[in-house]
């Protein structure tokens, strides 16, 4: 493993900050009252975003931390989200490996079928293991919200923090 | 070395498979552990939870009070509204004062003639909001005082008007107080001047659900809600709001509490309280809360 660069590191530490910011900001008690639609989940975004990008940048022992802490921290039923989330982001890892050029329709597509995945799966399992659901129009404003702010999230990984997929030339 | 690449690769890959696997299905088992011993893994939740809080608190501060700047320079638009508003608001409150104050002497007259004396252990704790559930579909917000300040399970949390919620979690220094709206919160209470029983059951919506009452024809809305005390939930005449009835003709309760800004809370000291070893139990106690309804005729 020492083919990893320093640069790969700087980025990987740089992940699990912006992990904890995002968790944070979560945190603010500034919305003490109930909403009829939900916020994007800007952490799927960051973590599916990178998974296609720069795999590397996110390994998956520390996508699982992340998402563990935030399971944790945000009251929901904890290892559920992160084992989703850790398996989607594995799919969409291989899908960056076979190195083809991603156009951003067919990105938004896949981002699409994943965000709807967990959100099935954790509805599907939640109901298995008997214990409630959270309202499904909350539930499904939040995944939509999440796949419209998913374009704004890419934009930002690859023109500010320069999170670029590696061109074939280049390896 | 290059025929060698396209080995190592595979080889890598598939490592990376197993290590994915082996991940997942440990953070399967946490969600089952969770399912199963959930008592366990809240607290430790609530430990993290205590942990990661103030550590983190000298960002959480300074952000909130930003936030709140904010939100409190665009009401400086409506600043002259609202100081006719509050006139007018102010007239009608010094004449219900002058009532209460009748009332107040009328009362203490009462109360000596029957020696009764007051409960002098419902004393309280005020405590600062640090931060929400983080979830659109949970309720909660984490107070800064925990069992060092002996905060316990179930103890009732008020603004300086009505019920806010109960705590459920305490760590060290931080306690989360699931507020009346969250979709786990069942509170039994009674509806004056009717005195019939009912469930304030949140839905995550505002206006939480009045629920099971025995006879609606009774009710009204505008009646007031307040805590029932059964069994052995919350001390007894907190006040949580007044009865409305929603487009769908359904019971909700108008919270007394400005959910709009919650920021110091109130927890009422209640040592009467039955010890709740198990906070999950406290949420989720649908069957529980409807066994106990359902048997609370029958012991009277």
């Amino acid at each position: 493993m020492n083919d990893l660069g320093y640069n790969t590191w700087m980025y990987r530490i740089g992940f699990v900050l912006l992990g904890v910011a995002l968790i944070v900001l979560r945190l603010l008690p500034l919305q003490t009252t109930p909403q009829t639609w939900a916020g994007p989940d800007v952490m799927l975004c960051l973590v599916f975003a990178w998974s296609l990008r720069r795999p590397d940048y996110v390994p998956t022992l520390l996508i699982a931390a992340v998402i563990l802490l935030e399971d944790f921290l945000l009251q929901r039923p904890p290892g559920l989200h992160a084992a989703l989330i850790v398996g989607v982001s594995f799919w969409l890892k291989s899908k960056a490996d076979t190195g083809d050029e991603q156009t951003m329709t067919g990105e938004i597509a896949q981002i699409t079928i994943a965000v709807l995945g967990v959100l099935l799966a954790t509805r599907l399992i939640l109901a298995l293991a008997l214990l409630p659901r959270p309202s499904l129009t909350v539930h499904f404003a939040q995944a939509l919200s999440t796949i419209i702010f998913y374009p704004v999230m890419a934009l930002t990984s690859a023109f500010v923090m320069n999170v670029r997929p590696i061109k074939k030339s280049e390896t | 070395m290059a025929q060698n690449r396209p080995q190592r690769e595979d080889y890598f890959s598939q490592l990376k498979q197993l290590l994915a696997g082996v991940v997942i299905l440990f953070l399967i088992v946490v969600f089952i552990v969770w399912r199963i011993d959930s008592p366990r893994v809240e607290r430790f939740r609530m430990m993290l939870t205590d942990r990661f809080l103030p550590s983190s608190e000298w960002v959480l501060a300074p952000l909130t009070r930003a936030a709140n700047v904010i939100q409190d320079f665009q009401s400086y638009q409506s600043l002259y509204d609202q100081n006719q508003q509050l006139r007018r608001e102010l007239q009608q409150m010094k004449s219900w004062k002058e009532a209460a104050l009748q009332l107040e002497q009328e009362n203490a007259r009462l109360l000596d003639l029957n020696k009764l004396q007051l409960d002098a252990q419902l004393t309280w704790i005020s405590g600062i909001v640090r931060a929400d559930s983080g979830s659109p579909f949970r309720q909660s917000v984490l107070l800064n005082i925990g069992s060092q300040d002996g905060i316990q399970n179930g103890w009732a949390a008020m603004d300086g008007l009505g019920l806010v919620g109960r705590i459920a979690g305490v760590g060290e220094k931080t306690s989360r107080v699931i507020l009346l709206t969250d979709p786990y919160s069942q509170i039994p209470a009674v509806i004056q001047p009717s005195r019939e029983n009912a469930l304030v059951v949140g839905d995550n919506t505002s206006d939480p659900l009045v629920d099971f009452i025995e006879n609606a024809d009774l009710v009204r809305a505008g009646d007031r809600i307040v805590t029932s005390g059964n069994g052995g939930v919350l001390p007894p005449g907190l006040l949580i709001g007044q009865l409305v009835v929603d487009p769908n003709g359904r019971l909700r309760v108008r919270l007394s509490a400005d959910y709009e800004r919650l920021e110091y809370l109130r927890v009422l000291r209640d040592y009467s309280v039955v010890e709740i070893s198990d906070p999950q139990n406290v949420l989720i106690s649908v069957e529980d809360l409807h066994t106990k309804q359902a048997e609370e005729p029958k012991d009277e």
